[in-house]
């Protein structure tokens, strides 16, 4: 196989951070080329120096054997490359059909839809799609949005394309079919770079993989050569901790959560509790109503119906229940960024009167009391007076962990707890949530990565439009049965 | 030193708008050194020191007015059409209540701040409930304001023995003193006939004050969290409804600052137009001081002086109208509002140079 | 009766101008309440070029340059500064309030008016043959000021811009998600200043129809909160422009009868004038509040963009 791309000595650094260091490997002309490594290990940032996004700081690139500075995303469009990107680059408010013209319209100021749409029609036969054109963004699902994303590429003549973590909005059924159109792009002869932190798609589908660790290459090797555990080394760089041992002592507890029969918003009818000294799963596609119970047990939201009990008691709109939550979205909801570290870390405490003297806030107090975490959750820099926006991923949601177990409540919601950070936060996390457990707190867990819903949950439940599509012991439970639920199909 | 690097870009920005309009001076055929000579005048004579601080009083006001809703995220475009209605609260009870002091002036402070309060209010009960956009809310209320301003002066109270549209005196005990007769008293001649007044004093504590609500109390730091990310606020159980109409009831509350300076402190009467848009100089004078209370005393004091010098070198030109302190309005704030980019290009520059 | 649909339509062209440039401006990604200073700058320099060369289209010309600029001078700000593109638009309105009573006192040694335009030096009514003939109607829709033509027209040319194009396709995403518009190699920043400099223009022809057009003289702040009724009108259209043809007439309407209210001796006998005044305001608060909730603002609209 021919050599298409080669990076050789690339570096990139963003102010303080290093993003790409001394990056140097090739990838192959018609080859699907896997990229592996954590979050922050600079595989997003190779590739969109690759295209044009940012100018290289050092080093040189090379495509099809001559020497590339693409400037801006157009360059390399016209060269060929085409990027699927984590956040879909698509207008919302547009058709789909104006979404794959936009920016390479046909000739002529005004738009001929019939016209362009035959065209596209044309186009989606070639490749095996089958899309509404008319139909508006906003209202199509997530895997459909992917496709409209690819055949965008496809009208601009790609002969490469790049799919940044394609897989993380999608169910195990729309994975297969995914790489399943992929592979049949890749026999049509297209390039394809997948960059991905999941171990199984790398394993099952690539045929070559680099594996990139804190902005470098570990190295670049054919995929055949290597199994779960040395390629999960080489990514993390040693062996990943074993959970701590886990106590089940479920059966006799009552509900510390309940919901029955709720609807609000995108939830309908759902119904499930969580009793004390266990951890419940959330497992769906995002959309599905995860958002929704977030908001509802953070009392952003009230029940349009049914009734939400906590400890016993139904809940009172108005009133916020008692417990304690990681939020979804860590930069909108659970911290504020342009706050200092321990006014975050008081954040939903500022009312109590630990951190009083007299009528006014007690700065000290705040201090020792931001100290404490810090220390207690190894959150570092160890410096409370630093603006929380210049902190880690990892760290930033280590201190939001630590502010809501400081709560001290029966119960934890978290929600994606260790979605963008880094593999030591996910490990330090897993186990705090395991050892609350242990300690006999209610924990529900939502989250869209079934693979932590599997190792850290009793039970799990699967929510799809709303409403639980099926609940199993977790044990018992496969990702198969599991993603069958997730599209729709009931227990 | 580290606490005064904030305020040193603003500041440059100052300065540049001063330099730029002294270009535009020379431009329209004026000495290059008028604005200098204005400005002498105004720091360096009674006479204009003492007005100098008079017009600065309102800004205090009009600024923490600004910096209070800015803080929890709002543009309060209104703070001219709330001191307005402060004033016709102030001074309907000013007129009708015979009072003696004790009971009179806190009586008309509290009436202007309910009065104040409550247009601000008005605007943070829209934006909370019925999420209109503050800005385009505020400046629609400003209208209305006037026009009931005008109204109420003309139905009220109005004095009917004058040509012009003012309201009648308001009564002996409702007058503050003037800071040259308080000094005259110990003996001294200061600020010669100028109208500053003990609002001023007023004015410093009530910047200490909105200092220590937003960063010593909860509501505070509820306002602010609500400023920076409502979202999260909510989700960490802080209501942005309720902070959004609490923001801007204080700073409504606050514009009453205005009118007790000028009514009960200056002009004993309420007259058509007074505000030399205080309001919407209270942006600038906010941005400026990045909406940090106690650096709002100092750039309220720096626009007070301005429009002192522009009202100055209207009197010793024929060319320019007041309207200059506009421009040098504008030239600051599109500086400073451009500040990241400037400092960018610049820290690029001095890294290519090392 | 038919006094008052005319004026309607005179009342209602400032607001069109400003509400259609605004929708440019607004849709494609950036918050605009400088039109009140883009027509401010623009009915004074058109005031100014026509009171002297007595020639109405150079006047017109002067607007809309003066206009663009001063829309520029928001764009420059906005895009390349990556100023807040409210603080901006303050600063814009401010300068505006500024400049145009500083310069008429350098020019006609008073802040507060220009000299009066002689009546064979204004734009005057065109009749359209036979059409206004039409009984009633024909009066009021068919002799009417140039300009007033042209801003009736606008709605439907934006509407076919905006919709029917490609122009119009970058600058719905422009507006609606900049990002994407740009990983396609679309140029979102010249896009935002293009649209956001011909929303000016527009705007501008509002501010000279005050001037010259609709009085014969600028007077200070003669906007006196046009631009924010207009961009009220925009939210009331759901930043589409049809639907914002018939809020800017209703604003219109709502104005023209504010005004024969005031002279009618029946109502002023026990009415104060001042809330007569106060109703434009009152109702586009009114209507404003109402519709705000139900109106989905350009997605990325007040979001910086680097």
């Amino acid at each position: 196989m021919a050599e298409l791309i080669r990076f050789e000595n690339v570096s990139k650094t963003f102010g303080e951070v290093k993003a790409n260091h001394g990056v140097s490997f090739s990838i192959h002309q018609g080859s699907l080329h896997g990229i592996v490594g954590e979050n922050g290990a600079g595989k997003s940032t190779i590739m969109k120096i690759l295209y044009g996004m940012y100018p290289v700081d050092s080093g040189e690139i090379f495509f099809q054997g001559k020497p590339v500075h693409f400037k801006s995303p157009l360059d390399a469009i016209q060269r060929g490359l085409g990027m699927v990107h984590q956040h879909f680059m698509l207008v919302p408010t547009l058709k789909v059909w104006e979404n794959i013209v936009l920016g390479s319209e046909p000739e002529g100021i005004r738009l001929h839809p019939s016209e362009i749409i035959s065209e596209l029609s044309l186009l989606q036969k070639e490749f095996g799609f089958n899309l509404d054109l008319e139909a508006t963004i906003e209202d199509l699902s997530v895997g459909i949005q992917q496709q409209v994303e690819i055949l965008k590429l496809l009208y601009r003549k790609a002969e490469t394309l790049i799919l940044d973590e394609p897989t993380a909005v999608l169910t195990p059924q729309e994975v297969d079919s995914l790489f399943a159109k992929l592979k049949t792009l890749k026999q049509q002869g297209k390039t394809i770079v997948l960059i991905t932190h999941k171990l199984k798609e790398i394993l099952s589908w690539t045929e070559f993989v680099t594996v990139m660790r804190h902005g470098a290459v570990v190295e670049t090797v054919e995929t055949k050569s290597l199994t779960e555990n040395s390629l999960a080394e080489k990514i993390i760089g040693r062996k990943q901790k074993p959970l701590p041992k886990t106590q089940t002592n479920v059966s006799d507890s009552h509900p510390i959560l309940e919901l029955k029969n709720v609807s609000y918003d995108k939830l309908k009818n759902l119904s499930f509790s969580v009793k004390k000294g266990e951890i419940v799963g959330i497992a769906g596609i995002d959309g599905n109503g995860q958002a929704e119970l977030a908001d509802l047990l953070a009392g952003v939201g009230f029940p349009e119906s049914g009734e939400l009990c906590y400890d016993g008691k139904t809940a009172v709109a108005g009133k916020t229940l008692p417990l304690a939550m990681i939020p979804p979205d860590r930069h909108a909801q659970a911290a504020i960024l342009e706050f200092t570290v321990e006014e975050n870390a008081i954040l939903g405490l500022q009312r109590s009167p630990r951190f009083r003297e007299k009528v006014l806030l007690s700065k000290t107090k705040i201090s020792d009391f931001a100290k404490n975490v810090m220390e207690a959750f190894d959150v570092r820099p160890r410096n409370c007076k630093a603006i929380f926006s210049g902190l880690s991923g990892g760290n930033q949601q280590k201190l939001v962990v630590g502010r809501e177990s400081e709560k001290n409540a029966a119960c934890l919601v978290a929600c994606h707890p260790t979605r963008g950070v880094d593999i030591g936060a996910i490990e330090f996390i897993h186990s705090h949530l395991i050892s609350l457990k242990n300690q006999g707190k209610g924990i529900l867990l939502i989250s869209s990565e079934l693979d932590e819903i599997l190792a850290l949950s009793d039970r799990v439940i699967v929510l799809y439009h709303g409403s639980v599509a099926g609940e199993k012991i977790a044990s018992e439970a496969t990702e198969r049965e599991l993603g069958l639920w997730m599209t729709g199909a009931t227990a | 030193m580290n606490r005064l690097k904030p305020l040193l870009f603003p500041f440059c920005g100052f300065m540049i708008a001063l330099f730029i309009c002294t270009l535009i001076l020379v431009a329209a055929g004026e000495r290059y050194s008028i604005l200098l000579e204005s400005f002498y005048n105004t720091f360096f004579t009674h006479f204009g020191l003492g007005y100098a601080l008079f017009y600065s009083t309102p800004l205090v006001f009009t600024g923490l007015s600004v910096a209070v809703a800015a803080r929890c995220g709002l543009f309060n475009i209104g703070a001219e059409g709330q001191l307005y209605i402060a004033s016709v609260a102030l001074t309907f009870v000013a007129t009708h209540l015979l009072l003696p002091i004790p009971l009179a002036i806190p009586l008309a402070i509290f009436a202007a701040m309910l009065g104040g309060g409550f247009w601000g209010g008005l605007a943070g009960f829209l934006k909370a409930r019925m999420g209109s956009h503050e800005v385009i809310v505020t400046i629609l209320l400003n209208f209305i304001a006037y026009s009931l301003t005008d109204y109420s002066i003309l139905y009220l109270f109005r004095n009917p023995e004058v040509q012009n549209p003012e309201s009648l005196e308001i009564f002996q005990s409702y007058r503050l003193p003037l800071l040259s007769d308080l000094s005259a008293l110990v003996g001294l001649e200061t600020f010669s006939t100028t109208p500053v007044n003990v609002t001023l004093f007023f004015a410093v504590l009530c910047a200490f004050l909105v200092h220590f609500f937003l960063f010593s109390t909860e509501k505070g730091f509820e306002v602010r969290a609500v400023g920076f990310n409502p979202k999260a606020s909510k989700f960490n159980h802080i209501s942005v409804e309720k902070n959004t109409i609490l923001a801007f009831v204080i700073a409504g509350a606050l514009t009453a600052g205005v009118a007790v300076n000028e009514i009960m402190g200056h002009q004993h009467k309420l007259i058509q137009g007074f505000s030399v848009e205080y309001g919407f100089t209270g942006i600038a004078v906010a941005l400026l001081a990045r909406n940090n209370p106690i650096g709002i005393l100092f750039s309220a004091f720096l626009f007070g002086s301005l429009h002192n010098a522009t009202r100055e070198m209207e009197f010793m030109s024929e060319k320019v109208t007041k309207e200059l302190s506009f421009i040098l309005q504008a030239l600051m704030i599109g500086f400073v509002a451009s500040e990241r980019v400037i400092s960018e290009v610049l820290s690029r520059r001095g890294k290519k140079h090392v | 009766m038919f006094e008052l649909l005319e004026s309607c339509l005179r009342l209602s062209t400032p607001l069109l101008f400003a509400a259609i440039g605004g929708f440019f401006c607004e849709r494609s990604g950036v918050a605009t309440i400088c039109l009140e200073g883009v027509m401010l700058t623009s009915a004074w320099s058109a005031a100014v070029v026509t009171y002297y060369t007595q020639n109405p289209w150079l006047g017109t010309l002067a607007g809309l340059l003066t206009g663009g600029f001063t829309m520029s001078l928001h764009a420059l700000l906005v895009i390349f500064a990556r100023a807040d593109q409210i603080v901006s638009g303050v600063a814009v309105n401010l300068l505006a309030a500024g400049v145009t009573p500083f310069l008429n006192k350098i020019f006609f040694s008073s802040p507060t008016n220009s000299p009066a335009i002689a009546i064979e030096h204004r734009f005057h009514a065109i009749s359209i043959p036979i059409l206004s003939e039409i009984p009633l109607v024909g009066r009021i829709f068919f002799s009417q000021l140039p300009l007033v033509y042209l801003a009736l027209i606008l709605p439907f040319a934006a509407h076919f811009i905006a919709y029917k194009t490609k122009w119009g396709l970058r600058l719905l995403a422009a507006g609606d998600a900049p990002e994407a518009l740009q990983s396609l190699g679309g140029d979102v920043k010249r896009t935002r200043f293009i649209f956001l400099f011909i929303g000016g223009l527009l705007c501008s022809l509002g501010g000279t129809f005050l001037s010259i057009s609709h009085s014969s003289q600028f007077t200070r702040d003669m906007t006196a909160g046009r631009g924010f009724i207009a961009l009220a009108a925009l939210i009331f259209g759901k930043w589409r422009p049809l639907p914002t043809l018939f809020a800017c007439l209703f604003f219109g309407f709502a104005d023209s009868l504010q005004i024969r209210l005031q002279s009618a001796e029946w109502l002023t006998g026990n009415f104060p004038v001042q809330f007569i005044q106060a109703t434009p305001y009152l109702i586009t608060l009114l209507v404003l509040v109402g519709f705000m909730g139900k109106s989905r603002p350009p997605l990325s609209i007040g979001k910086e963009f680097k």
